[in-house]
């Protein structure tokens, strides 16, 4: 049963709808869910105690301290957890404050690029530009002019992340077809009726897709931007630099650790989102394979 | 070069009191000469006159690109003609167009509204309206399911729905059934000539199938290859309500062979 199959009689198609949503929700057994994710997994963790143990020596293992010692040194010694969760609270907090700056400042962008072409041709090319400037080039001007603290922190994250929010809104404001415009046009309405009932709802999709990979590029900003600067209260970044520099192995992979874990838990948040937001009506979330 | 386009006139505007004319049935529809040539220069229409009767079914039928959609486009105003007058006289103009247009994200009941929404209707008579359309087109019980949950014949249905909630004087069809299956296609040929009977809206239907056009239509015209001309115009002598088996008689088939027969001489 899929969801264009043709039904006429209204009792039999809502048969048809409730038998849609039953398969999404059943989604196979426990195991045949969990099991195949779970032994990738435990081939990860051979494959690094292989490394650790048979590959390295001894007086080389901190290449690749094995994960119980990472864990030992970098999570269960209270001094190092603490040191390490605080560098994660500021890297959070300078990621997630830089995601809202370029989602507000991104969408506002893209609506107004879509409103009239001559803004579109104005603002567009500086967006790519944006894009397209190595970041890591203008980090010791960006440190220069507004000196190494949290602000900077800001403008490296957002500079980052901006991007993918302008274009996947303005690509998203563009996906109502002609006859959806027609319908409006019909009807009369205005520039901003057309704007919230037509295009904002259809760029959802496009727009979350958006949000999601610029979570991840938003993490990856905030990162960056403390490794640079090097100054300042300590983030996940200057911990990674510092760990290096005093050859702390254990520490270091668990400061990356928590840094992946932070890109992994926003990525998932936003996955989260789009379905909660979109997924009642749009394509892939809605794709349930053939039982 | 004339343009004369009249913005929907009420439809209780009553221009015709002299005594000759009170015996013509008055025009929903007309156009006179009607020419569009586009920007780039195709010539789509070169002088049509219709004109469409109150109450009156007329469907087009003529080879792809003879601009059977441009005389839609115009009828409702999203184009203009670039030459010939046109009236419409109506309070409101109902379009369906090929796909049934419903914005994804809204339920059934919601895009029932939706037109009524934009037209500032109040909230209240809005609910009542679109209730009153989804019991008509037969959807009570899916008023909270999304468009993907429904078959194509339904999303038809809910797209017929949302133009009649404005209670359209003219309903312009830009073959609407041409993307659902046979037998879906002929039980809403059906359902659409129930409601025409009971709103007695006038009606511009535009189609591919000949055997569709003659069932529906109290007239059926028949249009040449672009730029579009009017190559033929047949009075369809079956009384209303029409009944399913009309299909199978000889008369029916006497009528449709004379319709595709003048269809087939304007193929080049």
């Amino acid at each position: 049963m899929t969801a264009t199959s043709n039904v006429t009689d209204p009792v039999q198609a809502a048969a048809t709808a409730v038998g849609i949503r039953r398969t999404r929700r059943r989604g196979g057994k426990w195991l045949g869910y969990w099991g195949p994710p779970l032994v990738v997994f435990a081939v990860f963790l051979g494959v690094w105690y292989l490394f650790s143990y048979v590959v390295l020596d001894a007086d080389r293992r901190f290449l690749l301290p094995p994960p119980q010692a990472v864990i030992k040194v970098a999570f269960l010694d209270a001094d190092n957890r603490t040191e390490l969760l605080q560098a994660l609270g500021l890297s959070t907090s300078v990621a997630l404050t830089g995601l809202a700056i370029s989602i507000v400042l991104g969408m506002a962008v893209a609506i107004l690029m879509s409103q009239a072409r001559w803004i579109e041709r104005s603002v567009y090319p500086y967006a790519v530009i944006l894009q397209c400037i190595p970041v890591l080039a203008l980090v010791p001007l960006i440190g220069y002019w507004f000196d190494f603290g949290y602000s900077s922190r800001l403008i490296v994250c957002v500079m980052i992340s901006l991007f993918p929010i302008i274009s996947s809104t303005f690509f998203g404001l563009q996906s109502a077809d002609r006859e959806q415009h027609d319908l409006f046009t019909l009807r009369g309405a205005g520039r901003l009726t057309r704007l919230r009932k037509l295009q904002l709802p259809a760029a959802m999709p496009s727009v979350f897709t958006g949000f999601q990979v610029s979570a991840t590029l938003a993490v990856v900003g905030a990162i960056v931007g403390d490794f640079f600067f090097k100054q300042g209260d300590p983030g996940i970044g200057i911990l990674i630099d510092l760990y290096r520099a005093r050859l702390q192995s254990e520490q270091l992979f668990g400061a990356v650790m928590l840094a992946s874990l932070l890109g992994v838990v926003v990525f998932w948040f936003f996955g989260f989102l789009t379905r909660r937001v979109v997924g009642g009506w749009y394509g892939s979330a809605a794709y349930s394979p053939p039982a | 070069m004339t343009q004369e386009y009249h913005k929907p006139v009420s439809a209780t505007d009553d221009s015709t009191h002299g005594a000759e004319r009170s015996r013509l049935p008055e025009v929903a529809l007309r156009f006179r000469d009607v020419a569009k040539r586009f920007p780039d220069g195709t010539l789509t229409l070169a002088g049509v006159s219709v004109d469409v009767a109150k109450g009156e079914f007329v469907s087009v039928v003529g080879p792809s690109g003879c601009g059977k959609t441009t005389l839609l486009r115009i009828a409702s105003g999203l184009t203009r003609a670039t030459e010939g007058i046109v009236e419409v006289h109506a309070d409101n103009v109902g379009y369906v167009f090929q796909d049934p247009t419903l914005l994804p994200w809204r339920s059934v009941r919601k895009n029932v509204e939706l037109l009524a929404e934009l037209q500032r209707m109040p909230k209240a008579e809005r609910r009542q309206r679109a209730a009153e359309a989804i019991k008509l087109v037969g959807l009570t019980g899916f008023e909270r399911h999304r468009p993907r949950a429904l078959s194509g014949g339904m999303r038809m249905r809910v797209s017929l729905a949302r133009s009649l909630v404005l209670q359209p004087d003219i309903f312009l069809f830009d073959e609407p059934f041409g993307a659902v299956d046979e037998m879906t296609r002929e039980r809403l040929n059906d359902e659409l000539l129930q409601l025409f009977l009971a709103r007695g809206f006038a009606a511009l239907f535009v189609t591919h199938s000949v055997s569709e056009a003659v069932y529906l239509s109290t007239r059926v015209i028949v249009m040449s290859p672009r730029p579009g001309t009017l190559l033929g115009d047949f009075s369809v002598p079956f009384d209303y309500p029409r009944q399913p088996q009309l299909r199978f008689t000889d008369e029916f088939a006497h009528v449709a062979a004379r319709v595709s027969r003048r269809l087939r001489d304007a193929e080049p």
